[in-house]
């Protein structure tokens, strides 16, 4: 009973957090769907533990604890995952911008020298 | 009535059929309009061809998206002091006849933002039923937030006044980004008009919203909004 209310409190709070971050646009709100999905679920298996006994006895897990640490690892391993995704895709694009910015520079010297 | 200076933004992605077009109808009926193409780092010829035809083009060096791409069209009007921008896209949908029809409200200062909807009148192009579904999802829902009836509030056939370029060139949400710029400046208290507009069917190559991420599209662009109802700046 204290766990679920602590999950749900914690849960809650991070979730305003998020939306509060991305309210005075510190926070991209792409990015913070996965996070607020993470805090929704914590909290609906808060309310209604039943759900994760029945998919630790689906998979054949004992404890269902163990489920909640499994599903846990699993999902800070995507998250963890398709942010190093972005990561390198924003490399790609500064890496891009950065080339172009260099070569617009040596267009306006040439043209200075023109002049 | 005061001389306004005007300028048509048009975000272009990979539009080397249409462009061309476009720009020619704008420069036939609209002439006292000024006009950039800003090309979101397209992978087709849009840019050669904008350069061979004289067309004056801001090229992006990576692809931001609309989003990004009509804020570096309110910036470039912000920085060259407009009075009026107008947004037309590249695929040739909206008309330049209703150019006039766009701006005459914020001329008269009337209005502040006026937005094209092709369902007032319901004439012309009527978009895919799963495209309306959507269209009339935000009608209910931008009603509720803002109490306005927003027919179109995905159209991109919009016209701002000088004080809405200053701030869009600041703040202007990056993923579909013209339902939550409503709800931004009815909660900056602008007055906003909508008219109506006719829209021709996409003529060549392929919108940028498929329907199999609609689903993730409207709950992430749902939660924008509401989000954006909510913030101070």
């Amino acid at each position: 009973m204290k766990v679920q209310v602590f999950v749900i409190l914690t849960s809650l709070c991070f979730m305003t957090i998020i939306i509060n971050m991305v309210r005075k646009e510190y926070l991209d709100i792409k990015y913070s769907l996965t996070w607020l999905f993470v805090g929704v679920a914590a909290v609906i298996i808060s309310i209604q533990p039943k759900i994760i006994f029945a998919i630790a006895n689906f998979i054949g897990i004992l404890l269902p604890s163990n489920a909640i640490f499994l599903f846990g690892i699993l999902f800070i391993a995507l998250i963890t995952f398709s942010l190093t995704i972005a990561l390198s895709r924003q490399s790609f694009r500064i890496r891009k911008m950065a080339q172009e910015m260099a070569l617009l520079e040596k267009k306006i010297e040439n043209k200075e020298k023109v002049v | 009535m005061k001389k306004y200076k005007k300028i048509v933004i048009i975000p272009a992605y990979n539009e080397e059929e249409n462009i061309e077009k476009v720009i020619s109808k704008i420069k036939e009926v609209a002439s006292d309009f000024d006009y950039i193409v800003i090309n979101d780092c397209s992978i087709d010829n849009t840019l050669e061809i904008c350069r061979k035809n004289k067309i004056p083009v801001i090229n992006l060096p990576i692809n931001l998206g609309i989003g990004g791409a009509m804020q570096t069209g309110y910036l470039y009007a912000k920085q060259n002091n407009y009075d009026i921008a107008v947004q037309i896209d590249g695929d040739g949908q909206h008309d330049p006849d209703y150019l006039k029809r766009l701006v005459e409200p914020i001329e008269m200062d009337k209005y502040d933002f006026v937005t094209g909807s092709r369902f007032i009148e319901k004439e012309g192009f009527q978009s895919s039923v799963l495209r309306r579904i959507g269209i009339n999802y935000f009608r209910v829902l931008l009603k509720m937030l803002i109490g306005k009836s927003i027919t179109d509030a995905t159209s991109g056939f919009r016209a701002c006044n000088k004080d809405i370029i200053e701030y869009f060139a600041k703040h202007y949400p990056s993923d579909y980004p013209e339902p939550e710029a409503i709800v931004a400046l009815a909660r900056k208290k602008y007055r906003i008009i909508e008219v109506a507009v006719k829209m021709k069917e996409r003529e060549q190559g392929f919108s940028s919203i498929r329907s199999f991420k609609t689903v993730y599209y409207m709950i992430k662009v749902t939660l924008a909004i509401l989000i954006n109802k909510i913030k101070t700046i």
